[in-house]
């Protein structure tokens, strides 16, 4: 009996090891690196080194074609090699990592993954899920942008046109902000950031996303009960006369979204609408997020001389946004909840902005030169030209520079205290 | 990114019959069956050369399907260079005056986008000798076709058949004062195109080297096109073609996610 348990036992293990080499594996392997260098030019505050990268990101992807399934490891390193020595925040360097097994009608997958939902570009009120760098050099940096989490996700396909989504991030992370502790001028507060690498006192975030993709209209419908990587922050103390710290507190939050697609004429319009209820819907609490509805509208159009263009814009109203409750230093109420406002980016009841994106390539598109404008009914117009050159079909230089017309915003809490900046990155891609 | 990427393959997919022959009309409708292949798949490999030899290199995968008389699918996956690896381009076109519907998935924002190619930022197209224009096949009742001559290019028996836009906005649109066309006498099968610029100086020359033949199907599997103004050229070459049925959800946003 036991030399037939031997016999099949072997069996089992030559037929489990000649089995998996029958497998066809496609191997894929991609690889980017590149330098950068930010040079501060606030005319405030004269030039300055920002920061410099040496940065790699390696990917590993096998397909499993016999069995329909995918794995995915990358990685992200840097480091500063000229200035201060700076490196990579270890919880930083696992990007995606996830295995994906799909069949006819689902796809079932597991691992460290970026979702993405809606159909706008920039400030898409659906993108709730991950955190992401806040304070960034360039806002469209995308080597530092949103940082994937550990989920579940089961997607399944009724029709050829439709996606019903789950997904479940059992823990994720706190937004990246920027790294000192920031110190309140007028009521002599600190605000403390959370070294906290992962959010385990506010585990679980579903997110239910439907997707259709018709003939004349995409649709997406979203809801979403999910840990906020934004903080709210305790106050528990408004006085301009003594100090506190002031730590930083995260919450659930619900949204409920629908978004839409579709061509009109020769331009294609997208609008992305979301009600987004947070823990303070009273808004009393200065410090806190207010529930909000945000309304993004995206157009994409071509301009003569073969100019692309792209406008975005948004809008946000916040319920009961100056509820809070000033107990009984008026004055140190007033300036916290200015800075905690514009911290959260709710300034106002009612907000609009308006992002335009223009891009034309020469020299047979070796040469792509763009420019991203922001205007925020102020002053303060933001623009970022780009240039970007390709010198082999694997590498390229980038150029551009942030710039915003006006001084720097008086708010202590704002989150890029060097502003104008320039950048210049070579990149090697495989 | 947000440019539309598209396969210089499309052209070889879709350039419009534009020719007549025996009578021009019977000469269009054979050189449609020969290129109306119901299913294929290939891999594309585009060479840009410059003037003073400089070479880029695109290359993608492409599938099309004839869904029926009324619709076509397209999907293109490009593979290099690394910099649009994993881009996809998937394309719904309508043979009875609806607008093309166009999702593009860009893997650096993880997100398919509905495009119009008429948005698409004109221009060349990733460099190429051909425009995002030469992409779209032509609405042939908004052309005009004139047999010119019959004669013997290359040892090849030819029909030559000039076409050009009915009014000035179509003449406009295309890009072209006008453009001549061959088609050899034994099949109709069109094997060279000449592009005339706004001043009918001749700006690029559509040469096809080969051909995949397949029952009564001729599909190219190697073009050249050459801007004689500047001496740039593009040479597409089509490898691992297949003719075998590729199935619809090939031709939806899970596929052009998933591969």
């Amino acid at each position: 009996m036991q030399s037939r348990f031997k016999t099949y036992l072997f069996i089992n293990l030559l037929s489990l090891f000649f089995g998996s080499t029958c497998f066809a594996v496609e191997h894929g392997f991609k690889f980017i690196s590149f330098v950068d260098y930010y040079g501060g030019i606030e005319y405030s505050e004269g030039y300055e080194n920002l920061r410099s990268r040496l940065f790699f990101r390696p990917e590993y992807s096998a397909n499993f074609d016999n069995s329909n399934s995918e794995l995915v490891i990358s990685t992200n390193l840097w480091a500063q090699p000229v200035g201060d020595p700076n490196f990579i925040d270890p919880y930083d360097i696992p990007n995606e990592a996830y295995f994906s097994k799909k069949t006819e009608l689902f796809d079932i997958t597991v691992g460290q993954k970026l979702v993405t939902y809606g159909f706008a570009d920039i400030y898409g009120p659906f993108n709730a899920p991950h955190s992401s760098h806040q304070a960034l050099l360039s806002l469209d940096d995308q080597f530092e942008g949103r940082r994937p989490d550990p989920l579940f996700q089961l997607r399944f396909y009724p029709t050829l046109e439709d996606i019903l989504e789950f997904t479940y991030i059992p823990v994720t992370r706190p937004d990246k902000e920027q790294p000192d502790d920031v110190y309140l001028s007028e009521t002599q507060d600190t605000v403390i950031w959370s070294n906290d690498p992962y959010l385990t006192d506010n585990l679980h975030s579903f997110f239910l996303n439907y997707k259709r993709y018709g003939e004349n209209f995409d649709i997406q419908l979203l809801y979403g009960w999910y840990t906020e990587h934004t903080p709210d922050f305790i106050v528990n103390n408004i006085s301009s006369s003594d100090s506190y710290d002031i730590k930083p507190e995260y919450h659930h939050k619900h949204t409920i979204g629908a978004a839409y697609a579709t061509r009109v004429g020769n331009t294609t319009l997208s609008q992305d609408f979301a009600l987004n209820i947070t823990k303070d819907f009273s808004g009393k609490d200065l410090a806190a997020q207010d529930s909000d509805i945000t309304v993004n509208t995206q157009i994409l159009a071509n301009l003569p001389w073969d100019i692309l263009s792209q406008y975005t814009i948004v809008y946000c109203y916040f319920f009961n946004h100056d509820e809070y409750d000033r107990q009984s230093d008026s004055r140190a109420a007033e300036y916290l909840a200015e800075q905690f406002h514009d911290f959260h980016n709710q300034p106002y009841q009612h907000i609009l902005f308006f992002v335009g994106h223009f891009e034309k390539s020469f020299l047979r598109e070796k040469l792509k030169a763009q420019l991203n404008m922001g205007f925020f009914f102020s002053p303060n117009i933001y623009v970022a030209p780009r240039l970007a050159y390709s010198i082999t079909d694997t590498s390229r230089l980038e150029t551009g520079i942030e710039y915003t017309f006006g001084k720097p915003k008086d708010i202590d809490l704002r989150r890029n205290p060097s502003n104008d900046n320039f950048f210049i990155r070579f990149i090697m891609q495989y | 990114m947000k440019k539309i990427l598209f396969a210089l393959i499309f052209l070889a997919l879709a350039t419009a019959p534009l020719s007549a022959g025996k009578t021009v009309e019977e000469i269009l409708a054979e050189f449609d069956k020969t290129i109306s292949v119901p299913s294929l798949q290939g891999t594309f490999t585009v060479k840009l050369i410059s003037k003073n030899g400089d070479t880029r290199e695109i290359k993608a995968r492409a599938y099309q399907k004839l869904v029926d008389n009324k619709q076509n699918n397209r999907l293109f996956i490009f593979d290099f260079p690394p910099r649009v690896r994993g881009t996809g381009l998937l394309v719904h076109s309508f043979l009875d005056g609806r607008d093309n519907n166009m999702w593009i998935y860009l893997p650096t924002v993880k997100r398919v986008k509905r495009i119009a190619l008429e948005s698409s930022g004109g221009g060349y197209f990733m460099g190429s000798d051909f425009t995002y224009r030469d992409l779209i096949a032509n609405d042939l009742n908004n052309m005009k076709f004139e047999l010119l001559d019959e004669k013997t290019m290359n040892g090849i028996e030819s029909y030559v058949i000039k076409c050009w836009g009915k009014n000035q906005t179509v003449i406009k649109d295309l890009g072209y004062s006008y453009m001549i066309s061959y088609y050899k006498k034994e099949n109709s099968v069109m094997y060279r195109r000449e592009f005339f610029d706004s001043d009918s100086k001749l700006l690029k020359v559509y040469q096809v080297d080969n051909f995949h033949v397949s029952g009564r199907y001729h599909y190219p599997t190697k073009i050249t096109m050459t801007n004689v103004q500047t001496e740039h050229k593009s040479i597409i070459e089509v490898t691992e073609i297949s003719t075998k049925d590729i199935p619809e959800r090939y031709f939806t946003t899970r596929y052009l996610t998933d591969k």
